[in-house]
């Protein structure tokens, strides 16, 4: 198993706050990964970290053995978590978007899910209902042949028959050399997809294992061990 | 990438340049055809004044409005939400900077060239003509005032190749303030304000201070040479105006640059 | 998720019963290929990973066998799925019975409870 994210001591403070203290973590391909945290943990600060959107004030952090920069963009695909795209632009435009920039983007794929949800590629984003807006992010980076998927709190704020659909999403478009890092405080929703699990805490790591081991050495999901290590 | 990204760059703006555009091609053939109905009567006079106004109005605002929607952009497009599928585009900083700069000099001299084409529209038939023989006079004229030595080309592309370097200068100096501006905790656009305000004190009084150094430090040898050579002073004073807007351009730019490669933090 | 998987005990394992159950029941049959590894997880909304490891188990215990390139088929010999269905049965039925004990029915008492009962 190849690795795929190294994490070596990484710190981000914003001014008089710490984000991040010192989290080192490995993940390797073809994993399913939940990043899991309550709100502030600092989930959000990592996976901007990992996309180069900040950059950490201590250690390092590794994409498939590179720094985050031009190379590492062309393998991560990423999911923020608001809707980040230009609402004046026409579905096919965003389509025709990231088709240019992204080499491993399957505009065919894009436009088969957009098909299957009856969402015309003609229409302007900021037409879209919010929840159909959600999905068509979705479906952009689900559309890319990345080897790291970086989603940003897919299902906070759906509802279920959404969350249904963003999941069904991920696993349709899976492929096992990947890897895919979920990040969420929704964990009962999810926690079926997911191989491993990290935990995160007031910036620090606290928990990085597999689900199948916590269910057979806990004998609990990981919803009841995530509400047991983050019981106040 | 840099061409897609200039492209799609280009894009954003026709959305808002393509109407602008169209309305001032509206009002100056508007203004032309206001001409056809032409009489001696006060009603005539105040429609034809209006028309004027109204067209010397939208050529200012036309001209202007690439500029403010170039600032608007930079911001947008890197710094709010848009900024987190910029930032995770395969591009560099360096191309993300070099591309808004560039984007926005082409839509300046793309919107010079529509004026320019209204100005045809507005004064088409006799009034060009008689325009056209003005500037037929004026070349002479400016020969004439100023001896016929003068290479007027050369000292015209130079004119040029100066208001162009300002004119990216000026750009990539609100630029600069906006990312500044950034680096700051909260009230990120108020302090990219400041920011500017603060750099445009300094550079007042700076430049204040050169003018009284100037006149208290005569040097009298610098002033013989200026009065026997004009031309060559001329030269150098453009190319030397070029060169100083030339080496801001560069320090604005390496600012923007040094703080979204090192200091980006998107909200 | 598929209303049978208990998330508190290791899901894999689980995956394997109701392969198990579907392999008896003729749902599929002696030498038809399962669906691919990507249907069976969005059809139980479980992970992909978790479903490939309990196909590759009940490969080792000879209920299904892989070939290479086309996926993962039913064995002719169906009984070593009749055996662990069997098996599983009947631990389900002996927790069932331990359960009632608890709540203060003997096992005898609780076969004629079951007779008797009828779902609300």
């Amino acid at each position: 198993m190849s690795e795929i994210l190294r994490c070596e001591n990484v710190t981000k403070t914003f001014g008089s706050v710490t984000a991040l203290n010192n989290v080192s973590l490995t993940l390797e391909s073809g994993k399913i990964v939940g990043l899991l945290g309550p709100n502030g943990s600092g989930k959000t600060t990592l996976i901007k970290l990992i996309n180069g959107l900040l950059t950490p004030n201590f250690g390092r952090l590794l994409v498939d053995g590179d720094e985050p920069g031009i190379v590492t963009k062309t393998k991560v695909a990423y999911l923020p978590d608001n809707i980040y795209l230009n609402g004046w632009m026409t579905i096919r435009q965003i389509v025709e978007y990231f088709e240019d920039f992204y080499e491993d983007f399957s505009p065919a794929c894009a436009y088969e899910m957009l098909d299957r949800l009856g969402i015309s590629p003609e229409k302007r984003l900021k037409t879209l209902s919010k929840g159909n807006k959600e999905k068509v992010c979705l479906i952009l980076v689900m559309s890319r042949r990345a080897r790291l998927y970086v989603l940003d709190e897919p299902i906070a704020g759906v509802d279920p028959a959404a969350r249904d659909y963003v999941i069904s999403t991920i696993i349709n478009n899976y492929n096992p050399e990947a890897t895919v890092l979920i990040s969420t405080h929704l964990i009962s929703d999810i926690e079926q997809i997911l191989d491993e699990v990290l935990f995160i805490r007031n910036g620090h790591l606290v928990l990085h294992k597999s689900v199948e081991d916590i269910r057979a050495e806990e004998g609990k999901s990981v919803d009841e061990l995530f509400r047991e290590v983050f019981r106040w | 990438m840099v061409k897609k990204l200039f492209r799609h760059e280009l894009q954003a703006y026709w959305r808002v340049l393509l109407p602008v555009w169209g309305l001032l091609m509206g009002i100056s053939v508007l203004g032309r055809l206001i001409q056809l109905f032409e009489n001696d009567t006060v009603g005539y006079g105040i429609v034809r004044t209006s028309a004027i106004t109204f067209y010397v109005v939208a050529v200012a605002v036309s001209l202007l409005f690439p500029f403010v929607f170039a600032i608007m952009r930079y911001y947008r497009n890197l710094f709010t939400g848009e900024g987190y599928l910029s930032f995770t585009l395969p591009v560099t900083p360096f191309q993300h900077i070099l591309v808004k700069v560039t984007a926005a000099l082409t839509v300046q001299l793309l919107t010079i060239a529509v004026c320019a084409v209204s100005l045809v529209l507005i004064t088409f038939g006799d009034v060009f003509a008689e325009l056209m023989k003005a500037v037929g006079y004026l070349i002479p004229y400016i020969y004439h005032q100023v001896g016929w030595g003068m290479n007027l080309p050369f000292f015209a592309l130079e004119g040029l190749v100066l208001v162009v370097v300002a004119y990216v200068s000026e750009t990539l100096l609100y630029y600069a303030c906006i990312s500044i501006g950034q680096t700051s905790k909260k009230n990120r656009v108020l302090a990219a304000v400041g920011v500017y305000f603060g750099y445009y004190f300094v550079r007042q009084v700076l430049g204040t201070i050169a003018i009284i150094i100037g006149t208290i430090v005569v040097w009298e040898p610098l002033f013989d040479w200026v009065r026997a050579h004009e031309f060559q002073a001329t030269h150098i004073a453009l190319c030397g105006l070029t060169v100083f807007y030339a080496l801001l351009s560069v320090a604005y730019f390496a600012i923007s640059h040094t703080i979204i490669r090192k200091r980006l933090n998107l909200e | 998720m598929n209303g049978y998987l208990d998330k508190s005990r290791p899901v894999g394992p689980q995956i394997g019963e109701l392969l198990c159950v579907a392999v008896v029941q003729g749902e599929y049959a002696p030498g038809q290929r399962l669906p691919s590894v990507r249907e069976l997880a969005v059809d139980l909304g479980v992970n992909p990973n978790t479903v490939q490891h309990a196909l590759e188990s009940l490969g080792e215990q000879g209920i299904l066998y892989s070939v290479r390139g086309s996926g993962w088929y039913v064995q002719e010999d169906r009984t070593r799925a009749r055996e662990i269905l069997t098996r599983l049965r009947r631990e389900k039925t002996a927790e069932f019975f331990r359960t009632m004990q608890f709540l203060g029915l003997p096992t005898e008492e609780t076969k004629a409870f079951v007779k008797e009962w009828e779902h609300e």
